[in-house]
């Protein structure tokens, strides 16, 4: 099990490494070089979120595009229409998508391996369809929207909210996953009928993680959504959902390093091979198989080695 | 119709290996992109045939080295078919660029019945799906491969028991897929139009029809079809704008069936 990271040297490293984070803005002002590190924090806490629910709850979701673009347009919504600034606006968004979470879990849990999977592959869809598409004048449709504020004109300030996003999202991640509540998730994730057999209520457990990891990619897709200033049905499509499964596989299913390693591989591969944009995909696509087939643990050294079975039969 | 024989391979696939496999839609494209490349050069009826075993090689190769091995593990096996299906579309927008195509005709001309203008494509594709399916089942209650599949559908483990080999059997429940999908696409999409996304939409269909027919019911999938295509056109033609609703209308009928009645229409109880 993860145990690894309550050890004193893991917390030094963390101390470490978030030193680092934070003196970034010194060593390296350079606007480009800050945007490409928020960007990767965001894409990061969205990969924790994904990873609080598939790493931790194993219920592996297809669709987690849903609250990632779905709090993109709500923030930005309430910030043109109501005019309230990005950090409540942010909050209000991901808190939509945390009660969102809750309200679809229902349905969604009830349904398992494969089934699961579609499900949550169809929201996204669905939202793109059915909300954004027609109705087409409100939400933008294909062109999305723009207009709205940003968080700040400084890129170092910029930073520093992503940062603390992360920040957050690590700290509420490590909570649950020390908490009884981590305990109860990983005994559904490795074996449910045990988990139930103990009198665990799972669904109850199932459809609360399911709302926490909504809140927390709620607030990655909100912060990124200010952090542009202009939103598009891009950020709901397939390939959104698959790319945070890709990031957290990379870096590590399962660990709370593991996502934040691969939300930034991800992100700066992305941004540096820009030259080879066409083939990026077909290079994540084959790394995945590569990954999932002779490293399923991902390439931290030290991640642990959940079983990834526990779905269907 | 033509949908239907997509979603038979899909539910094949699912129902007697037990394997989610989402690189499915990428046969469905590959096959409609190499009839797409092939056909000016080749010609029509070769270009048919070059496209179906294409799909089957990339559905062989795919299960042989990626989903066989990984088959005891469903989420690996998500992840990996995703993945190869990202690389699969990427790799055709590479080759043949995001633009709409349309697939040509495979007969040309127009027929009158009843007063309605029909593309003898369509009846083509029609017949085609017809026979294919009528095929299918004889192979599959006809032949001893045929029965063993379906052994390995119902019984895994007494299968393997008496001697039914579970990776030729994959293999050629694989290949069996590709090409039902491969026809699926290179028969329908002329109807339609082409873009390296239409996996997702074919998968969708699959999936759903999966669902409703009925989990390892091959022909449940066929009905499944049946039953969402009429509820799509009946919005579609009611509802304004009814076009946008069509993934709402796939997973509206979807949530209810797994929540009323999850084995499906025709699934059995588990």
């Amino acid at each position: 099990m993860p145990r690894k990271f309550q050890k004193p040297s893991a917390k030094f490293l963390w101390l470490i490494v978030a030193a680092i984070f934070v003196a970034v803005p010194l060593w390296a002002p350079d606007p480009y070089f800050l945007r490409i590190f928020a960007l990767a924090s965001i894409f990061s806490v969205f990969a924790l979120s994904w990873n609080l629910l598939a790493g931790y709850a194993g219920q592996i979701s297809f669709g987690h595009a849903f609250f990632f673009g779905g709090a993109a347009y709500a923030s930005a919504m309430l910030n043109l229409h109501s005019g309230i600034p990005p950090p409540l606006s942010i909050f209000l968004s991901a808190i939509i998508c945390g009660v969102a979470g809750l309200i679809l879990g229902y349905p969604c849990l009830r349904v398992k391996g494969p089934y699961f999977v579609l499900m949550t592959w169809c929201f996204p869809l669905i939202l793109i369809s059915a909300v954004i598409m027609y109705f087409g004048e409100i939400f933008g449709g294909d062109m999305g929207l723009s207009g709205f504020q940003g968080i700040s004109s400084s890129s170092t300030i910029n930073y520093y909210g992503s940062l603390l996003i992360l920040a957050l999202a690590v700290f509420i991640s490590t909570v649950v996953v020390n908490s009884r509540l981590g305990l109860i998730l990983r005994a559904v994730r490795d074996n449910e009928i045990v988990a139930e057999s103990v009198g665990i209520n799972i669904s109850k457990y199932k459809i609360l993680i399911f709302g926490l990891s909504g809140f927390i990619a709620g607030v990655a897709g909100a912060y990124l959504a200010h952090f542009n200033k202009t939103i598009s049905p891009e950020l709901l499509v397939v390939e959104m959902s698959l790319l945070v499964i890709i990031m957290t596989t990379v870096g590590g299913i399962g660990s709370i390093a593991g996502p934040i390693v691969g939300g930034f591989l991800v992100t700066f591969l992305d941004n540096y091979l820009g030259y080879i944009a066409d083939v990026r995909l077909i290079i994540y696509g084959l790394a995945i198989v590569a990954i999932v087939f002779a490293r399923p643990q991902g390439l931290l050294p030290w991640s642990p080695k959940i079983k990834l079975r526990g779905l269907g039969k | 119709m033509i949908y239907g024989l997509t979603a038979v391979g899909f539910a094949l696939i699912f129902g007697t290996c037990r394997i989610f496999d989402l690189a499915f839609g990428s046969y469905y494209l590959v096959g409609a992109y190499s009839f797409f490349g092939l056909a000016p050069v080749v010609g029509n009826g070769a270009a048919l045939f070059l496209s179906l075993l294409i799909s089957i090689a990339v559905a062989l190769l795919i299960h042989r080295f990626v989903l066989f091995p990984l088959r005891k593990f469903p989420i690996r096996v998500l992840v990996a078919s995703a993945g190869l299906a990202l690389a699969i579309q990427q790799g055709i927008i590479l080759v043949f660029g995001s633009t709409f195509r349309s697939i040509p005709y495979l007969v040309e001309g127009t027929t009158r019945v009843a007063g309605v203008i029909i593309e003898n494509q369509r009846f083509l594709a029609g017949g085609v799906a017809i026979v294919a399916l009528i095929l299918l089942w004889l192979f599959l209650t006809k032949t001893k491969l045929g029965l063993g599949i379906r052994a390995l559908e119902q019984h895994p483990e007494a299968a393997e028991l008496i001697g039914i080999e579970p990776r030729t059997s994959q293999l050629i429940v694989a290949s069996i897929g590709a090409l039902f999908a491969a026809l699926g696409s290179t028969l329908s999409l002329s109807l339609f139009v082409l873009t390296p996304l239409a996996w997702l939409d074919a998968l969708l269909l699959a999936f759903v029809a999966v669902v409703v027919g009925g989990l390892g019911s091959t022909w449940g999938a066929f009905a499944g079809v049946f039953i969402i295509a009429y509820a799509e056109t009946v919005v579609g033609f009611f509802v304004p704008k009814g076009g946008f609703l069509r993934v709402a209308i796939y997973l509206g009928i979807m949530v209810i069936v797994l929540l009323a009645r999850p084995w499906g229409f025709f699934g059995q109880k588990e």
